[in-house]
């Protein structure tokens, strides 16, 4: 039958010419609407020029170009409250947290308090210009604050920003000359240059945000470096800022690469594809171990704001008995978990508040390692009998650092106490319902102490209102607690602070309800030509000082 | 044949209903409260107040059915909602996502296909020999090794230590950022193909027309290209088409090991968020591609099977896949 609809023949050649049209249009420049196209659509920027991120290997490095795989995304969009991490140095703030956690003044010059610490005088940097050519002054500042206040609280994949975080109970901010503004508080804050420091004062030019405080377009702010383009999961593409106040950085451009899977970045950190590596994760520690052992890449780590700690759900056997939780807590040899687990990149634990803030951290309270006062005190408690313990893990900390194998070391060491540990390795939402329903008894989990000021921690971990005394199972419930943390937050006197937050520390030291196990370490890697290349306690890379040579 | 497409289109409503309510059951009963996720993305403990603000700005304190009978309505209005941790339209956010990873299935299908049937019916023709014998264990190790493994040994040989192609990304686009998310996505595929195809060709091969063939005089490669291929090419295609739905729910851990810019992993992170509204978009999206590939998996069975297309008016034409 001769008709013109289609027959085996003309579909077996129609199927290879789509076939072969299909197979083109997949490997050739695609004109669908990809991620570029549709960045565009949502008010993100492109640059003529970004292709030089696609050549092929090996690149040439120079001072031209780098490329640095981070993975996450280090930018969130035009609802984010800052747009990009911290980690991209796009942006500055009024106070900085330097590697002791300290607060030094950034883009403020200096910070003064009137004698109850509610009105702040905050003196300028001069000077200083935006990326978009608009002066830094008292004006933008005070902008900036009204507009922090006026979108809280608002979410981030970052870091969240809650105005009563940043700044306690805000009345009004003024800007007194062009140098200096005035910042006046129903209550006093102390800790002021703690709680706005880093996210919580990031500073962006008044003509990047609408009357809703929401960015058009990508923020123009006083950073090292500025977005010039950004593709949601693939690159941040950052060009450097010749005005900016403390020098031109040395490199032109930088391709900040979101590279997810951790295998994935060490492959590129080999084959030359990316030229360093940063963020939280960014290297895992056998990772670094391992890339350090073979050579041709240069691995250094550097203490961080951030610990790995043990949470005992105190309310339930057999850790309500303070002398079970002691027993644990003396059974593990932190010094080993830091030496064989996290293969050198984390410090053994001591006091709840990191050894290396030393304006806050207690240096003598050490947990001691008995393994027999451990047994004495375990048979003691469970009278020589055997206990089933729960101990579940979240999937997505285990992805991170290596939990399974802690856990692990942890079930064997308690073993002899009579502990029969469960280990639990569970996707991270179910974990964290698991545990704030109090079906656990003990886990372990990170904190990062972001702001450097001991409240953020006792204020979650011990207050009887904390959040994490609660979802954890601590079991705080004691005025005297609860006022000794009120007290600090509002003491005036640094002395006066310090003894309260002794007190407290000793206080957690030894009841055991939770127990820092390690500072963690940020571990990153570069090319040996790339130098200059550090990171602070924050994780953020010295993008500015940087240099190919 | 134009009424059968009519009533299988019509058939959709209720599959997609279906598909809609287990996608809003799924995510919503899931362990974990997206509120609190959405709050602590960043390192950060949110407060029992926020937590409670979160969830009512989002409309969590709301019966489930009110919850589902009000995000059907706005779907079917074309609104699929804003996701939880972000707050942007979902539709825009998997749209913008869906080529990519459209792209990627597609051109590991086609691999798959390509040189699955061609190992397939080479193994087939040449039964029992040291080239049957080496189809066969490549087919066994492909259908063996996980996507992820496959990845990992790729990106070691051909991108750290030949350095032909990129190690990760999507660059401008250029196949060479293609090659290594493709090969290691179609390799479980192939495999699947290689045997499928082997065994079919093999049956084809047995039949009397094919010995009429022979008989006619016809050489090797005419009467399998010509005869036994296209027979043996129905039950390909079956498992093509589903394949093709396998291929672009599985790309997840392909995408994130290439970072390839994909809905795959942008689902992988909705449901480690619970962010519902990203889940139940994409569950119900990924419903209607199944449903409407294996509409058009059917329509072509007619296409490559005469006695399909003809079987409404001849009596006994044949099987009736449809």
């Amino acid at each position: 039958m001769k008709n013109p609809r289609l027959n085996r023949r003309r579909f077996l050649a129609g199927t290879a010419a789509t076939g072969l049209a299909a197979l083109a249009a997949a490997c050739g420049p695609t004109g669908a609407p990809g991620p570029a196209d549709a960045a565009d659509a949502q008010g993100e920027s492109k640059a003529p020029s970004a292709q030089g991120s696609s050549d092929a290997p090996p690149r040439n490095r120079s001072n031209e170009e780098l490329v640095i795989a981070a993975p996450r995304d280090l930018a969130n969009g035009l609802e984010d409250p800052y747009f990009t991490h911290l980690i991209v140095n796009a942006w500055n703030s009024l106070s900085k947290l330097d590697n002791d956690l300290v607060p030094q003044p950034e883009l403020a010059e200096s910070w003064e308090s009137s004698d109850d610490a509610r009105v702040w005088t905050i003196k300028l940097r001069p000077g200083i210009t935006f990326h978009d050519g608009g002066e830094f002054d008292a004006g933008a500042v005070a902008a900036n604050i009204e507009r922090y206040v006026q979108i809280s609280p608002r979410s981030s994949r970052f870091f969240g920003y809650s105005k009563e975080r940043a700044l306690g109970q805000f009345e009004k901010v003024e800007a007194v000359d062009a140098l200096t503004v005035r910042l006046t508080l129903g209550e006093p804050r102390p800790a002021l240059p703690n709680t706005m420091s880093n996210f919580y004062s990031a500073m962006f030019s008044p003509a990047s945000f609408n009357a809703e405080g929401s960015f058009n377009a990508p923020p123009a702010s006083t950073g090292p470096f500025k977005t010039i383009e950004w593709e949601k999961g693939q690159h941040l593409i950052l060009e450097a800022f010749e005005g900016y106040h403390l020098g031109a950085p040395a490199v032109k451009q930088i391709i900040l690469r979101s590279l997810p899977d951790p295998n994935t970045r060490v492959a590129a950190l080999r084959s030359g594809e990316i030229d360093g590596v940063v963020d939280l994760g960014g290297l895992q520690p056998q990772q670094g171990a391992q890339l350090r052992g073979e050579g041709g890449v240069v691995v250094n780590s550097k203490p961080i704001a951030l610990f790995q700690y043990l949470s005992f759900n105190s309310r339930k056997p057999p850790f309500d008995k303070p002398e079970m939780r002691q027993a644990v807590n003396m059974a593990i040899n932190r010094e080993s978990l830091a030496d064989d687990l996290w293969h050198g990149f984390a410090t053994a634990g001591k006091s709840i508040l990191p050894s290396f803030a030393t304006t806050w951290a207690r240096q003598d309270l050490v947990p001691e390692y008995n393994p027999q006062k451990a047994l004495e005190l375990a048979q003691e408690a469970l009278g020589g009998q055997r206990m089933k313990i729960t101990a579940p893990i979240s999937s997505l900390q285990n992805n991170r650092y290596p939990y399974k194998s802690l856990f692990e070391v942890i079930q064997a060491v308690i073993a002899p106490l009579g502990l029969d540990a469960e280990l639990q390795l569970i996707e991270h939402a179910a974990w964290k319902e698991v545990v704030a329903n109090g079906d656990y008894n003990l886990t372990v989990s990170t904190f990062g102490w972001a702001n450097g000021d001991p409240d953020y921690i006792f204020s979650r971990f011990m207050h009887s209102q904390g959040n994490t005394n609660a979802t954890r199972h601590f079991d705080y419930n004691d005025p005297e607690i609860d006022s000794l943390i009120e007290q600090a937050a509002v003491a005036l006197d640094y002395n006066e602070r310090r003894a309260l937050y002794d007190r407290l520390q000793e206080i957690a030291f030894n009841d055991v309800r939770f127990a820092a196990l390690l500072y963690d370490h940020v571990v990153y890697a570069h090319h040996p030509d790339v130098k200059g290349y550090d990171v602070s306690a924050l994780y953020q890379p010295t993008l500015a000082d940087i240099s190919v040579g | 044949m134009v009424r059968y497409t009519l009533s299988r289109l019509l058939a959709l409503a209720p599959v997609l209903l279906g598909v809609s309510l287990l996608a809003f059951l799924l995510a919503n009963l899931s362990p974990g409260d997206p509120a609190e996720l959405a709050l602590s993305q960043g390192d950060q403990e949110p407060t029992a107040a926020e937590i409670a603000a979160k969830r009512e700005e989002l409309g969590l304190n709301d019966p489930m059915p009110l919850r589902y009978v009000r995000w059907l309505g706005d779907v079917a209005r074309g609104d699929f909602g804003l996701t939880y941790t972000d707050r942007v339209p979902v539709l825009p956010e998997l749209a913008r996502r869906i080529p990519a990873t459209v792209k990627l299935a597609a051109a590991a299908l086609l691999l798959a296909l390509v040189l699955g049937v061609s190992i397939g019916t080479v193994t087939a023709v040449y039964r029992g020999t040291v080239l049957d014998e080496a189809g066969r264990v490549l087919a066994l190790l492909c259908a063996s090794l996980p996507s992820f493994a496959v990845a990992l040994i790729l990106i070691y040989a051909l991108a750290v230590t030949l350095r032909l192609v990129p190690v990760a990304g999507y660059g401008d686009g250029h196949p060479r950022y293609l090659i290594l998310p493709a090969i290691s996505l179609s390799v479980f595929t192939m495999g699947t193909l290689v045997r499928l195809t082997h065994a079919s060709v093999l049956e084809v091969m047995g039949q009397d027309y094919i010995r009429t063939a022979y008989a006619k005089g016809l050489s090797k490669a005419a009467v399998v290209l010509k005869h036994a291929l296209r027979n043996a090419l129905l039950p390909v295609v079956t498992v093509a088409g589903t394949q093709f739905g396998q291929l672009l729910g599985g790309a997840a851990i392909v995408e994130t090991i290439f970072a390839w810019p994909g809905v795959g992993k942008l689902v992988v992170d909705s449901i480690y968020a619970r962010d519902y509204p990203i889940i139940q978009g994409f569950v119900l999206l990924a419903g209607l591609t199944f449903v409407l590939v294996n509409l058009g998996t059917d329509l072509l069975y007619a296409v490559i099977d005469p006695r399909i297309r003809l079987g409404a008016r001849a009596q006994g034409g044949g099987d009736d896949h449809v």
